[in-house]
C-alpha cells in the first residue's frame, strides 16, 4: 500500500516544485510564446495557409474597411477621421478546450489594460471583451465562447438579435418580418461595448413555420487562430 | 536495463514531445475547421504507455504544467490534464490491450473526462464538437504514437496486470 502511494505522493510534490518554477518563469515563457506562435505561421504562410498571404491581407484590409465605414455610419460623433486610443497586443496562447474561446494576451495593467475593455481584430471588427487582467497579460473572452450571448443589430433596418457564441457564433430571437437578409451587418448593440462595432454578416437564415423568430449563422471575416487584437482604452 | 531515469535520452525526448506540444496547442493552429485537437492530453495519454518509472513520467507532468501557466494563471483545463494523466498512470496496468490500442482508448476516455469535468454544460449542447474532437485527437494520437515508437523507442514497457 505504502508502495502504491509513492509515485502519488512525489506527483503531488512534483506539481506543487512545478508551481513554484512556474511563478518565476511565467514572463521569460509568455515572451518566448508570442515569438514562437508567430514563428510557427511562418511555414504554413510559406505552404499558401498562412494568413499572411497577400490575398488573406486584402480581404483583410477590405473587412476592416467595411467595419469602419459601419461604425462612423452607426455613430453621428464620429464624423470624419476616427482617432480613438487603442492598444495592440500579441495573442500568446488560446484556451486548451473547444469549449472556450479565451485568448491571452501580452498586455496589461501596466498598457492601461483595464477589466471590460473591448476588444477587436482590427479596431473596427468586434472580437471580445477583457475578462481578466495581470500585469503585463490579460485574459480576453472572445465571441467563440460558448457561454457567452451579447444583444446586437442586423442591417440597415437595426433588426433586433442575440448573438450566442460558439465555434461558429449563430444569431437568435430575430423577429420574423422577411426583412433579416444574408448579407445584411451584423454590429454591436450591447450598452458595454462601443455601438456599431461590425461582428460579420447574416448567413442562412432558418425560421421554421409558424415560429415568431428567426435563426441565423454569422459569417466571420476573420478566423479564430488570430496573432494580433487591438483593445480599445 | 534500467528505465528512463530523468537524465536518460528517453526522458529528454519525451519532455521535448511535451514543450512541443504545448506550444502548438497553445498557438491554435493546428484547429481544423474551428475544431482544435487537444494535443497535450494525447501526448501525455500515449507516453503513458511509454514510461514505465513513475518519476520520468510525473516529472513530464510537471514540465506540461510548468509550460501552461500564464501570469494570469492556470487554465482549469491543464490542472484536470495533469490529474488525468497522473490517474492513466496508475491504472494502466488494468488497460487491456496492445499498446496501441491502449492509447486508443485512453485519448477517447481522456478527451471526454476533460469536458466531463471541466464544461459538462457544453458537452450536453455541442455534443458533436466534442465527437469530431475526439476523432482528431485519435488521429494525433495514432500519430504521437508511431513517433514516441521512433523517438522514444520500443522496448515494451507496459505490462498487464495478468
Amino acid at each position: 500500500m505504502k508502495r502504491n502511494l509513492a509515485p502519488v505522493v512525489a506527483t503531488l510534490f512534483l506539481f506543487v516544485a512545478a508551481l513554484a518554477v512556474a511563478e518565476f518563469s511565467t514572463p521569460v515563457r509568455e515572451y518566448l510564446a508570442a515569438g514562437t506562435r508567430t514563428t510557427l505561421h511562418a511555414p504554413l504562410a510559406l505552404l499558401g495557409f498562412g494568413r499572411s498571404s497577400e490575398t488573406e491581407q486584402l480581404l483583410r484590409e477590405n473587412a476592416r474597411l467595411k467595419a469602419e465605414v459601419l461604425f462612423l455610419a452607426k455613430e453621428p460623433r464620429n464624423t470624419g477621421t476616427v482617432a480613438r486610443p487603442e492598444v495592440s497586443a500579441k495573442v500568446h496562447s488560446t484556451y486548451p478546450t473547444n469549449s472556450r474561446g479565451l485568448l491571452n494576451i501580452n498586455a496589461g495593467s501596466s498598457e492601461g489594460i483595464k477589466k471590460g475593455m473591448t476588444v477587436t481584430v482590427d479596431g473596427f471588427t468586434f472580437l471580445g471583451v477583457v475578462e481578466e487582467v495581470g500585469e503585463r497579460s490579460s485574459i480576453v473572452r472572445t465571441i467563440f465562447d460558448t457561454d457567452w450571448q451579447i444583444p446586437v443589430k442586423i442591417g440597415d433596418g437595426a433588426h433586433d438579435a442575440l448573438m450566442v457564441g460558439g465555434r461558429g457564433p449563430r444569431l437568435t430571437l430575430i423577429v420574423k418580418t422577411g426583412n433579416v437578409l444574408d448579407g445584411d451587418d451584423v454590429y454591436t448593440a450591447s450598452k458595454e461595448f462601443p455601438y456599431g462595432l461590425r461582428i460579420g454578416e447574416v448567413k442562412e437564415v432558418k425560421g421554421e413555420p409558424g415560429s415568431t423568430f428567426e435563426e441565423a449563422d454569422i459569417k466571420l471575416p476573420f478566423d479564430a487562430t488570430l496573432d494580433e487584437v487591438h483593445i480599445l482604452l | 536495463m534500467r528505465e528512463s531515469s530523468i537524465f536518460s535520452r528517453r526522458f529528454a525526448a519525451g519532455a521535448l514531445l511535451v514543450l512541443l506540444a504545448g506550444i502548438i496547442q497553445s498557438s491554435g493552429i493546428a484547429a481544423v475547421g474551428g475544431v482544435r485537437p487537444n494535443i497535450l492530453l494525447v501526448l501525455l495519454l500515449t507516453l503513458v504507455f511509454f514510461f514505465r518509472e513513475w518519476k520520468s513520467y510525473a516529472a513530464l507532468i510537471a514540465i506540461a504544467t510548468i509550460f501552461s501557466k500564464t501570469e494570469i494563471g492556470f487554465s482549469s483545463p491543464y490542472i484536470v490534464i495533469a490529474i488525468i494523466s497522473a490517474c492513466v498512470f496508475l491504472v494502466k496496468p488494468h488497460f487491456p490491450g496492445h499498446r496501441f490500442f491502449n492509447v486508443i482508448l485512453a485519448v477517447i476516455a481522456g478527451t471526454i473526462i476533460t469536458y466531463v469535468i471541466t464544461d459538462l454544460k457544453f458537452l450536453g449542447n455541442d455534443p458533436f464538437t466534442v465527437m469530431i474532437e475526439v476523432v482528431y485527437n485519435v488521429l494525433v494520437g495514432i500519430v504521437v504514437y508511431l513517433l514516441a515508437e521512433r523517438i522514444i523507442g520500443n522496448e515494451t514497457e507496459f505490462r498487464t496486470s495478468r
